[in-house]
């Protein structure tokens, strides 16, 4: 995304919490125990903040996706940086990945459960399986990417495979792992809060579906907004890293 | 005088996808250049100058004939042939500083040593205030520049150069006409001097620079004649006016015009 000035970047926000406060009460009247307004979710909201079981859960569902997350990464950079420089890695492993690769990571919610049961190892393991598709594929097409166009250089300048590994391969690749990273960061959270519904008896998707069942529709609201922060409190982190690590990607060919 | 590089009958084909879709890039190709030399090569668009290029630079396998560096068949890529390629490809993540070490590296020279040499360059095109930027930060004319500083860096004894100013401004281009005769050893004796093997598509740019030039026939590329560039040296830029020059230039041309119209209707 773009650096935009905050004003900007809020002022569609402001506009739809506007109509939601004063035009849709004219439209909805079933009152707010069905369809809370922003006043009501406000007021959800600074209840949920002052609560321990609200920040033990936003910790618990972040400590899962980053474990989730850190297990993808280490698991999905390594093989794809292999599979980008090796196409006897490639051939082994291609057809298995784009097998796994289109099915949801919630339809092994079934099987997490069964294998780890309910609670911390079944989410890590669902978010882990999410994230690690982008990442893995990302790192293979960096290598190869790198390979293609920076290998020749790096040949005839005399390097050997070691030397082409660390200072080509692995720098020329950087970027796309984390843009990897990146993405599959955004996919674990997105997991993980499916996850936490059905699989969990803590974290945030826990904590929705108890607010649900307690008929409190603004804590639930309240969530959810809670949820999409924090997500873009993760991508924006990530891409900072990007930009320090790698500021010439996507500027013009060198 | 010595041969450096030798191709004799040397033929390339790429295949496609289909047995029809085959390309022949070269064939029977037969050259020799010498050691200390500037050899330039012009010849119609896609007649396999490049193609030629990357089979001396041994990143390319050659289908017939045989290809020789001092003597011994060119089987893969090494440091004795460096290439400067017509993108580029400068490291990205490398400082224009990296860039130009990285042939040093390659030989395991010490940092120190590495440093001092790469400086030395660096003065040489004059990217000394620029030497911790990075690529995306230069200029086209600097980018070209510390590609030069990084083929020469690491002392091929072969200079293997794809059209290398061809992105460049025509103003540019004419200062670096001469750096290249610089780094290459113009003003040193002949035994002192790199091997050149320039491709160009500017028949003036081949005159100016090269002592021979060789002119290839459209594809698949074979030999057409090579003509002996009988301006002295050092090249100077008065040379350009005289008019040895351009009725050098008009032949060349007559000898491709033909097929570098062709070449361009296909
Ligand atoms: N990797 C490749 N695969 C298939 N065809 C190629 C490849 N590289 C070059 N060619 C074809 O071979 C011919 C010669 O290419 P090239 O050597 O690049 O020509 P030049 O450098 O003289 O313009 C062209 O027709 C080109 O399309
Ligand atoms: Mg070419």
């Amino acid at each position: 995304m773009a650096p935009m000035r905050w004003p900007r970047r809020t002022l569609l926000v402001l506009i739809l919490l506007a109509v939601w406060q004063w035009v849709v009460p004219h439209i909805v009247t079933t009152g707010p125990a069905f369809f809370p307004l922003p006043a009501d979710v406000a007021d959800g909201f600074t209840s949920l903040l002052g609560s321990a079981r609200f920040w033990r859960s936003v910790v618990t569902s972040v400590g899962r996706v980053l474990a989730g997350f850190t297990v993808a990464t280490a698991i999905g950079v390594v093989l794809g940086i292999a599979i980008g420089v090796a196409p006897r890695v490639e051939a082994f492993v291609d057809l298995t990945i784009e097998m796994l690769r289109p099915l949801p990571a919630m339809a092994w919610i079934p099987i997490a459960i069964l294998w780890f049961g309910v609670g911390d190892v079944s989410s890590v393991f669902l978010v882990a399986l999410g994230a690690f598709f982008p990442i893995v594929l990302n790192a293979a097409a960096g290598a190869r990417t790198t390979a293609r166009d920076y290998g020749k250089a790096a040949l005839t300048s005399g390097a050997g495979p070691w030397l082409r590994f660390r200072r080509v391969t692995l720098p020329g690749a950087l970027p796309w792992v984390l843009l990897g990273c990146r993405v599959g960061l955004g996919v674990g959270w997105m997991v993980i809060v499916s996850a936490e519904m059905v699989g969990a008896q803590s974290g945030l998707g826990f904590l929705i579906m108890e607010a649900r069942s307690f008929a409190r529709i603004d804590w639930v609201v309240a969530c959810m907004i809670v949820i999409g922060l924090i997500g873009i409190g993760l991508d924006s982190t990530l891409e900072r890293v990007q930009r320090r690590a790698a500021p010439w990607w996507g500027r013009v060919a060198a | 005088m010595a041969v450096k590089v030798e191709a004799v009958g040397v033929g390339k084909r790429y295949d496609g996808r289909r047995p029809s879709d085959a390309i022949v890039a070269l064939r029977d190709f037969t050259l020799q250049i010498f050691a200390g030399e500037f050899l330039a090569i012009v010849g119609p668009s896609g007649c396999g100058k490049s193609t030629f290029l990357n089979a001396v630079a041994g990143l390319e396998r050659i289908d017939e004939g045989r290809l020789f560096m001092d003597g011994v068949p060119i089987t893969k890529a090494g440091a004795d042939r460096g290439v400067c390629f017509q993108d580029f490809a400068l490291f990205p993540w490398m400082t224009v500083r990296e860039n130009v070490e990285f042939s040093l590296e390659a030989q395991g020279r010490p940092r120190a040593e590495r440093r001092e040499i790469a400086r030395k360059y660096i003065e040489l095109v004059q990217l000394s205030r620029f030497e911790d930027r990075y690529p995306y930060e230069l200029s086209g004319g600097m980018k070209q520049r510390c590609a030069l500083a990084r083929l020469v860096a690491g002392d091929p004894a072969v200079l293997l150069m794809d059209e290398p100013l061809a992105s460049v401004d025509a103003q540019t281009r004419l200062i670096l006409q001469n750096e290249i005769l610089r780094i290459w050893g113009e003003n040193r004796p002949t035994a002192q001097r790199k091997t050149v093997i320039f491709v160009t598509h500017s028949i003036d740019e081949a005159v100016f620079l090269a002592d021979r030039i060789a002119v290839m026939t459209s594809r698949p590329g074979q030999l057409k004649e090579i003509v002996v560039n009988p301006l002295p040296r050092p090249r100077e830029e008065r040379l350009r006016g005289e008019p040895t020059f351009s009725r050098l230039t008009m032949d060349i041309w007559d000898l491709i015009r033909d097929a570098a119209v062709k070449a361009i209707e296909t």
